[in-house]
């Protein structure tokens, strides 16, 4: 008898645990506010006592006494403004959402803007839909921050491509934050939706390019240049830097713009500190490299995140002849006629060739 | 020599039961990481397209399915035409239909477009029914105790 009743309850720990591994459902945090006893008092009092100038409308990379300022009702955008925490998957998978957030914060997923098949930008609709849910219009202020400096970026880069004209990124994230001194909260905070937008999404379809438009503009158009935002490694071939990704390479007449030391982090776009690195930083960074600000430069990486990091520098100062080629390798590495390049053009040891002669060994182990 | 055959069966029983939790567990896994992690939905995504590249999906699907049916009539008809003695226990056969019954259920009506990690599921599923039929089989034909 006991060991039926055993055998029973065994089966239905097993289906429970199917069953609720099939619908799980995020679970709001509801704690108060965190981290008010760690402030730094004479740190805090100082911000206060700071006048915080307001800054241009295309400027992306703001100071947390900036976005203090914002939520404390001193600038302008505090009339209408999101502060949103971006992160991959629901506000229960973040990484530090529901351990400490900037007061009011809501969490967006990063896939409300990009799916498959190429983890391209999704449609304008979806991508509309995806912002209105937020309660974004084109005149909201958008503020974002994230543990990933490139998955913020590319938040950051599909709203201006929309056609939100306010948007900006926490320099430094949640780490500038709390060294400012400012509290966290850990309440879980749902956005109010909105029902229009206000304008036609995109509005700045001309910061997106297609496979298509890239593969022909690298053919016929010398002024254009294609600028991998990779690791050295993934430049020359060496690997393709992702496990999902089997073939090494570039498109063939991409010139390399540096990134980091694997497509996870981006050591020469970002500080130690996290903190992204000035229009300075990046002419000095880019100085021997085989491309100029004259040209039309066309960023891109495996799947548009990293590459949106220049992108968002060079929009910030004003610049106009960039986009983002958002498909990356990913996409251009599914098309076996593609040319491509493996090694590196700056030195003669470079082979040219089409994606279907490239070999399948050269995934990220 | 019937306590030797029965020592036997009862350890493929335990060994059997061992590679099915194994399985559970694994679907489990396999689902909750592709819901809560990028880097594994997009290896599952990558690992869906070349499969179904390199593989008759559709026919190895139907393939199961049909065996799943078959397997689920003959083990009905075995249970209740079999003399008791012989018989598996109740809940041996009840979990054996439920395993077939639910594989059968999620070949059919999923896909990769309702849940993306779909093939790695029914592989984990198919493997969870072969386990317990072959358990089933076993508790069978003599009377066991476990």
């Amino acid at each position: 008898m006991k060991k039926r009743f055993f055998a029973l309850l065994l089966v239905i720990v097993l289906m429970t645990s199917v069953f609720v591994g099939c619908t799980q459902q995020p679970k709001e945090s509801n704690d108060a506010l965190v981290g008010e006893g760690e402030i730094d008092k004479e740190t805090q009092d100082k911000n206060e006592q700071e006048k915080v100038e307001p800054v241009d409308i295309k400027k992306v990379f703001v100071s947390p006494q900036w976005v203090k300022s914002v939520i404390d009702g001193g600038q302008e955008e505090s009339k209408n403004y999101i502060v949103l925490e971006a992160s991959w998957g629901t506000a229960n998978d973040s990484p530090d959402y529901n351990t400490g957030h900037l007061p009011g914060t809501v969490h967006v997923d990063i896939a409300s803007i990009e799916g498959e098949p190429y983890w391209n930008l999704k449609s304008p609709e979806e991508v509309e839909q995806a912002m209105l849910d937020l309660g974004i219009t084109k005149d909201t202020t958008v503020i974002l921050y994230g543990s990933d400096p490139s998955g913020t970026a590319r938040v950051a880069y599909a709203y201006i491509w929309a056609g939100v004209e306010n948007v900006k990124i926490l320099d430094g994230s949640l780490n500038a934050w709390t060294k400012a001194g400012y509290e966290l909260e850990t309440t879980a905070n749902a956005p109010t939706p909105a029902t229009e937008f206000g304008a036609v999404v995109p509005a700045n379809p001309e910061y997106w390019l297609s496979i298509e438009d890239a593969a022909k503009k690298l053919e016929g158009d010398p002024n254009f240049k294609l600028v991998s935002i990779r690791s050295y490694k993934e430049f020359n071939g060496e690997t393709s830097g992702y496990s999902y990704i089997d073939k090494g390479g570039e498109p063939k007449g991409a010139v390399w713009g540096k990134g980091g030391s694997d497509p996870y982090h981006m050591e020469d776009y970002v500080h130690e500190d996290g903190t992204y690195i000035t229009m300075d930083e990046m002419k000095e960074l880019w100085k021997d490299l085989d491309f100029t600000l004259e040209n039309e430069l066309s960023f891109y990486c495996g799947t548009g995140w990293r590459a949106s990091i220049p992108f968002l520098i060079m929009y910030e100062n004003g610049y106009t002849n960039m986009n983002m080629y958002d498909g990356g390798w990913y996409q251009w590495q599914m098309n076996d006629n593609l040319p491509v390049q493996v090694g590196d053009p700056a030195t003669d040891q470079v082979k040219y060739t089409t994606v279907g002669d490239l070999p399948n060994d050269k995934a990220a182990k | 020599m019937i306590r030797q055959q029965n020592k036997l069966q009862y350890v493929l029983i335990i060994l059997f039961s061992i590679l099915e939790t194994l399985t559970l567990i694994g679907a489990y896994s396999a689902h909750y990481f592709t819901k809560t992690r990028m880097g594994m939905l997009r290896h599952v995504v990558y690992l869906n397209g070349k499969w179904e590249k390199s593989f008759p999906i559709s026919t190895i699907k139907w393939i199961a399915i049909c065996i799943i049916i078959v397997l689920i009539i003959f083990i009905f008809l075995d249970f209740f035409k079999r003399d008791k003695r012989y018989r598996a226990k109740i809940l041996v056969m009840l979990w054996t239909m439920v395993t077939n019954g639910w594989t059968l259920y999620f070949l059919f009506a999923y896909g990769t477009e309702r849940n993306r990690a779909y093939y790695i599921l029914s592989i984990c599923f198919i493997l969870m029914t072969l386990f317990q039929n072959i358990i089933y089989f076993n508790s069978g034909f003599r009377k066991l105790k476990y």
